[in-house]
This record gives C-alpha cells, structure tokens and sequence, in this order.
C-alpha cells in the first residue's frame, strides 16, 4: 500500500506538464515532510488542499472554461443562436417528415429529435470556440475594449406580449370556428385531409411561431431573429400554397351553397391573405432590429 | 455588522495584497518553503501552504527569487533568496505602502 503522501505526489503530478515534474515532486515531498513533523501527515496533506488544486495552481492554467470576461458574450451567443436555429429545425423536420406520409405523431418525434440534435450541436460548437478563444492569449488580445457608441439604439416601438398573444387568441378562434363548420355542416375542408389530422400542422406552426415571438422578446431581437421569422413566413406561405392548390377545400361545400366557383376564388383569396400577412409579418421583423450608430 | 463570510474576505484581500512583499522582505535571508510559510502566518499574514508553494515558483520565474537546494541537513530543501531584481521590487513596493499609509491617514483627518 502506498502511502498517503506517495499517493497524494502522484496526483498533483498527474496534472503537472512533464518537464516540471521532478523538480515539483522534490520541492512537494520536502514542504510535506516539513509540516509532517510539526502536524501529522493527514493535517499536512489537508493544508496543502485538493491535488489538482495545487497542480493548477503550479501550471498556472486556468481552472475555467470560460472566464468572466467573455461569459456575457458567449450567453448571448448561445442563446441567440438557440433561439434562431432550433425553432425553424423543428418545424422543417416536421412538415419533410409529414410529408413523407408519416403520422403526425412520428413528425413530431423526428421534428424533436431533429432539434435536439441541433441544439446539441450548437451548444458544443459555440462553446468550444469560446473556450478556445479563453485560452488563447494571441486572440484574446485582438478584442478591442467595449465602446459605448456601439450601444444598439433602443427600439423605437416595443412589441408587448399584449400583441403577441392577441395572435394567438386569433389563431385559437379561427381554428375553433373551422372545427364548429366543419363538425356541424358539410366541411369547408377536404373532408380527407381534415380527417388525417394535418391540420394540426398548422396549429404546431403557430405554436412555434409564437414561442419564437416570446423569446425573441426575451432574448433581445436582432438580424438573427429576423431572418429566422423570415424563413418562417415562407416556409408557412410556401405550406398553405400547396395545401390549397393541393386540395384543401372541399368541393362538396361550395356546390351545397350553390357557388362552385368559391373553391377556386376562396383558394386564392385564403393565398392572397396569408400572403399580406407575410409580408406585414416580416416588414415588422425587420422594423423591431435595434439600428445600431 | 455584515455576516462573516463576507467579513472574512474582506480582511483576506487586504493581506493578501502585502503577501508578497512580506516575503521577499523575509527572503533577504535565505529560507526554505515551510519556515517561510510559519513565518508569514505567525506575522498575520493570510497564506494558505497552497498559494505559498506555487507563487515562490512564480517568482523566481520571474526572477525576484534565486533558489538552491540545500543538502547538508538529514532532509534535503529548498532555499530561496531575493535576488537584486527582488530587492528593487521590495523596495518599490515598501514605498508604494508607505504612500498608501500616509494617503489614508489624510482621508482619514480630511472626511472626520
């Protein structure tokens, strides 16, 4: 059985660059021999604290990751980049895997895994980069130091969660009523369509969209955020061309009210709606950026 | 009155500002490791074995400390001694106190 002291050399060496070793061995078995004879070996070797401790404080590295000096960037990187990435993942794994005739609850399951999978990605890239930049005296030194004219103007209209849920509270009725239309008289909706449950797509991408909203507000908004909101307007307009075009009213009704034509002409109009309200969506993305001076 | 934690740290850094200082006031006369370690913490300075150890290294690196081992006694050590560049430093160093002193002293008159 080693003794404690040989025990305790070994580990504080573990962590110890190799050329170093024998001399900090020496001079460690020396202090510990010294405060052994006043203390006691176990006293001596708790004063001397945990090895790896010691060794760090030897090899003088940094007992960090990442320090205090670039923490706030790489918080705000990351949760930008989270927030942008992972809600437009979500949703383009679901509508790829719905598409692919799965269920709706096998494309939520991919869609999930899918974002998981990204998040994962991102966190360990990102936080890779700013270890290695902690690290990195060479690139450390080229951060210039904080200037307060950079300082992002603030925005000139604040968007309130009143507004944001407004949305939502939209969304929710128009859905309850389509359900109410649909139950009760012949359906405005394919009837096939409506029963495979793919609507329930659209509730998802609204559910995004507005979680999307909410950390935005959180998080701050900038191009980022912007451009994410952007993608996902079209990839929502892009959905609802080819859900119309594709069959999404029911013939049926329109020849029951005795309008046929309505199928066509409420096709486009339901397009030429859900594309103004694109337009009005991303206009106001890019209006809610911060101009910086 | 503040609770201890918080009073602790505060005399800490205090002391441990002047740590270096004290030894290399102390190292004029060339010493070993452990004597220096009783020495600063019988004088009320605030050094842990495991800050002691590593800033010696530190500072011969940086040579204000020459080192040599000494194997005349049963048990081999190491001695360090301030270098010229160390007592330059002392120096430097005891001036900058003598001025934090009297600079605390006025605040002290001046704010009664």
């Amino acid at each position: 059985m080693n003794s404690l002291t040989d025990r305790y050399v070994a580990a504080t060496l573990r962590s110890i660059p190799p050329v170093q070793r024998s001399e900090i061995e020496l001079e460690l078995r020396a202090a510990i021999a010294d405060a052994q004879e006043e203390r006691g070996e176990v006293a001596a070797l708790r004063s001397l604290g945990h090895p790896d401790t010691l060794a760090a404080a030897y090899s003088e590295r940094p007992l960090h990751l990442i320090g205090p000096g670039l923490f706030p960037d790489y918080r705000r990187v990351l949760a930008v980049l989270l927030s942008s990435v992972v809600p437009i993942v979500f949703l383009a794994a679901a509508i790829a895997d719905f598409r692919a005739d799965a269920g709706l609850g096998s494309a939520l399951l991919v869609a999930a895994n899918a974002a998981l999978l990204v998040a994962l990605h991102l966190a360990v890239w990102t936080t890779l980069v700013f270890a290695l930049i902690e690290r990195s005296p060479s690139m450390r030194a080229r951060r210039t130091p904080w200037d307060p004219a950079s300082l992002p103007e603030l925005p000139a209209r604040r968007i309130d969660l009143g507004s944001i849920i407004g949305g939502s509270a939209v969304t929710a009725v128009i859905t309850a009523v389509l359900m109410v239309l649909q139950a009760t008289t012949v359906g405005v909706i394919d009837p096939t369509l409506w029963n495979s449950g793919a609507l329930l797509i659209v509730v998802v991408f609204a559910a995004v969209a507005i979680a999307f909203d909410v950390i935005g507000y959180y998080v701050g908004w900038g191009v980022p955020q912007a451009l994410a909101s952007l993608l996902l307007t079209v990839l929502f307009t892009a959905a609802v061309v080819i859900a119309v075009r594709g069959g999404l009213l029911n013939p049926a009704y329109f020849d029951g009210i005795g309008w046929p034509a309505g199928t066509e002409i409420v096709g486009w109009i339901i397009i030429a709606v859900v594309v103004l309200l694109g337009l009005g969506s991303v206009s106001t993305a890019f209006r809610r950026i911060p101009t910086k001076k | 009155m503040i609770e201890d934690d918080a009073l602790a740290t505060h005399r800490q850094e205090l002391r441990r500002g002047t740590a270096v200082l004290a030894c290399l006031l102390i190292l004029r006369r060339a010493d070993y490791g452990y004597a220096l370690l009783e020495r600063l913490q019988g004088s009320g300075f605030d050094v842990d074995a495991n800050t002691l150890y590593p800033l010696l290294r530190r500072l011969e690196k940086q040579g204000l400390l020459t080192s040599e081992w000494n194997t005349e006694e049963s048990r081999p050590r190491k001695f360090y001694l301030t270098s010229a560049d160390g007592m330059a430093l002392a120096d430097m160093l005891s001036a900058d106190f003598t001025a934090l002193h009297s600079a605390l002293a006025t605040l002290k008159e001046e704010t009664r």
